[in-house]
């Protein structure tokens, strides 16, 4: 009985965790009516969150993140087009296609720190310019992109993408949890330990990358499927893995409030500088980056931790 | 030495860095409950040994048998798993874990799921389970690191310089520790510089000099032998230090 509760009671910070942001994004639309730029939102929480798992549980960097975005948007519009998938199912085949890539990127773990992270970027080029290859036009249309405008449904793309928000974010409590996630830990801390402790590095950080880049084709689908008209440099675009990993910086790694924070905050500064003040937008953005090096190193909810840790500490003193 | 049957054995093992042989053909044997000091100056190849019977590096040639199976190239985790462990010399805990957690993630891949406080009790650190890893001594996180060994229920231990730094009372603690380990059956393999730590463990050592075995048998011998007195002890005697 007691374990019960105890499970309950653990079951509680991540059902609040997943509730609060799909609840708010439901309701966002009855107050904001660019039901476009909150799909978008949605999407880079949950790409925030996928990069969480890649980077805040086991410390690679994945620059290349957008290229399972890709392959994703294109795999659901191919199967959309080609085969008549209804777009929901659609989206789920992107994620695996994203899962597949991922699985064929395996070897750049063999790579480490800076270096896995250009790798994965090159990788992402490289798909890029297969996709993107006029000889591959028959395949992938080449240069020209997808056109889904049959399917556009916009209130169903914006419900997916809250769906994805809660399929992002159950994940990562999953993996903050349990004991997969203690094993990624101690791998970021040290992978030669951890495989000293019996953990199997390369399996469990293969589970990690498969989930992360799921994510992100499942994105890439929504992505595709809500803008309807996409051209290969919109869905293979390094800027989008830049702000993923921005907005889960920003929010505080490693935690699963941090990237929906931070990608929430962060994308609607990032929305109101380039509508109010376009000239300004890259200086002001930049600053609000240098700062969040500066000053909160570990995201917004590093920082909140240490100002509640200090007040603690501070307290006890009193006492 | 007893009769009995060699736990792990180290058959001729070479590791080799470029063109540098740091390890050259090395053997060693030891049985369950046996504690053996692995000597020798630095650069001796003494942590290459380690490093290789534990599959960071592959080495050339040789092999490493435990309980009869060859395991020789088998990746570190497998190693683990089946039963040889080690502690570093320089302490590498999970530093964003618990001391508990750090236990924590060897028991969840140990056969019988070890129990953590017990080991934690064994290297006296019950007390701080659940203290983070920066409220720990040097010391501390050594036997934090061996905790994580014990926990995967190991058959063999390379213990790596536990005892540096310790103060002569903290040295006979560590010791009495080894000896209950050994109590349970696990064979140690103690990489040490202080002698007097050694000879409360072990009762024979390897001595190891540019990679190359100059002396194996019991450490008193080794003591007298004019070899080891040069190449580990500089010529002099100072053994009982």
């Amino acid at each position: 009985m007691q374990s019960t509760d105890s499970k309950m009671k653990r079951l509680v910070g991540p059902t609040i965790a997943t509730l609060v942001p799909v609840i708010a994004f439901a309701l966002a639309i009855h107050v904001y009516s660019n039901e476009l730029l909150l799909t978008y939102m949605a999407i880079y929480v949950a790409l925030a969150q996928g990069v969480n798992i890649m980077y805040g549980f086991t410390g690679y960097l994945p620059f290349g993140y957008f290229g399972f975005f890709g392959i994703g948007a294109y795999v659901s519009g191919l199967v959309m087009l080609d085969y008549n998938f209804p777009p929901v199912v659609a989206v789920v085949i992107g994620g695996l296609g994203g899962a597949l890539v991922g699985a064929i990127l395996l070897p750049l773990f063999r790579l480490r720190g800076a270096y896995f992270a250009i790798g994965t970027l090159a990788a992402s080029e490289a798909i890029y310019t297969i996709v993107a290859n006029p000889s591959l036009q028959s395949i992938t249309n080449g240069p020209y992109g997808l056109n889904l405008a049959n399917y556009y449904s916009s209130g169903m793309a914006y419900g997916s993408a809250i769906g994805l928000v809660a399929i992002s974010i159950i994940a990562v409590s999953y993996v903050r949890g349990s004991r997969f996630g203690l094993t990624l830990k101690a791998i970021r801390d040290d992978p030669y330990s951890a495989s000293m402790a019996g953990v199997n590095v390369p399996r469990q950080r293969f589970y990690a990358w498969l989930i992360s880049a799921a994510i992100a084709g499942m994105a890439g689908s929504i992505f595709g499927w809500a803008t309807s008209v996409f051209y290969p440099q919109a869905v293979f675009d390094s800027s989008l893995s830049v702000l993923a990993i921005v907005f889960a910086l920003f929010g505080g790694i490693g935690s699963v409030w941090g990237p929906t924070i931070g990608a929430i905050l962060l994308y609607s500064v990032y929305n109101a500088i380039g509508i109010s003040n376009p000239q300004y937008f890259q200086l002001i953005y930049g600053v609000v980056i240098v700062l969040l090096v500066l000053f909160a190193p570990r995201g917004l909810l590093g920082f909140w931790n240490f100002i509640a840790q200090t007040l603690r500490s501070k307290r006890k003193k009193n006492d | 030495m007893t009769d009995a049957p060699a736990l792990l054995k180290i058959e001729n093992l070479t590791t080799v860095f470029g063109g540098l042989k740091a390890l050259s053909e090395v053997s060693l044997e030891i049985v369950p409950g046996q504690a053996i000091g692995l000597v020798g100056p630095n650069g001796s190849g003494k942590t290459t040994l380690v490093n290789t019977v534990c599959g960071l590096y592959r080495p050339a040639s040789g092999r490493v048998i435990l309980e009869g199976i060859d395991i020789t190239g088998h990746r570190p985790h497998s190693i683990a798993r089946a039963g040889i462990n080690r502690t570093f010399q320089i302490p590498k805990p999970f530093k964003d874990l618990s001391v508990y957690e750090n236990v924590k993630v060897s028991s969840i891949h140990s056969r019988n799921h070890a129990p953590i406080e017990e080991v934690l009790a064994r290297v006296n650190l019950r007390e701080f389970a659940n203290h983070p890893i920066s409220e720990l001594t040097a010391a501390q996180q050594k036997r934090l690191d061996l905790a994580r060994a014990v926990a995967l229920e190991p058959k063999v231990i390379f213990v790596d310089e536990l005892a540096a730094g310790l103060t002569p009372g903290e040295l006979h603690e560590v010791a009495e520790m080894l000896k209950e380990f050994q109590a349970l059956g696990i064979a140690l393999i103690v990489v040490e510089h202080l002698m007097g730590f050694l000879e409360q463990v072990v009762a024979s050592v390897l001595v190891l000099s540019a990679g190359r075995t100059i002396f194996a048998g019991p450490l008193r011998n080794a003591l007298a032998d004019e070899e080891v007195k040069r190449v580990f002890l500089g010529g002099e005697s100072d053994a009982g230090n």
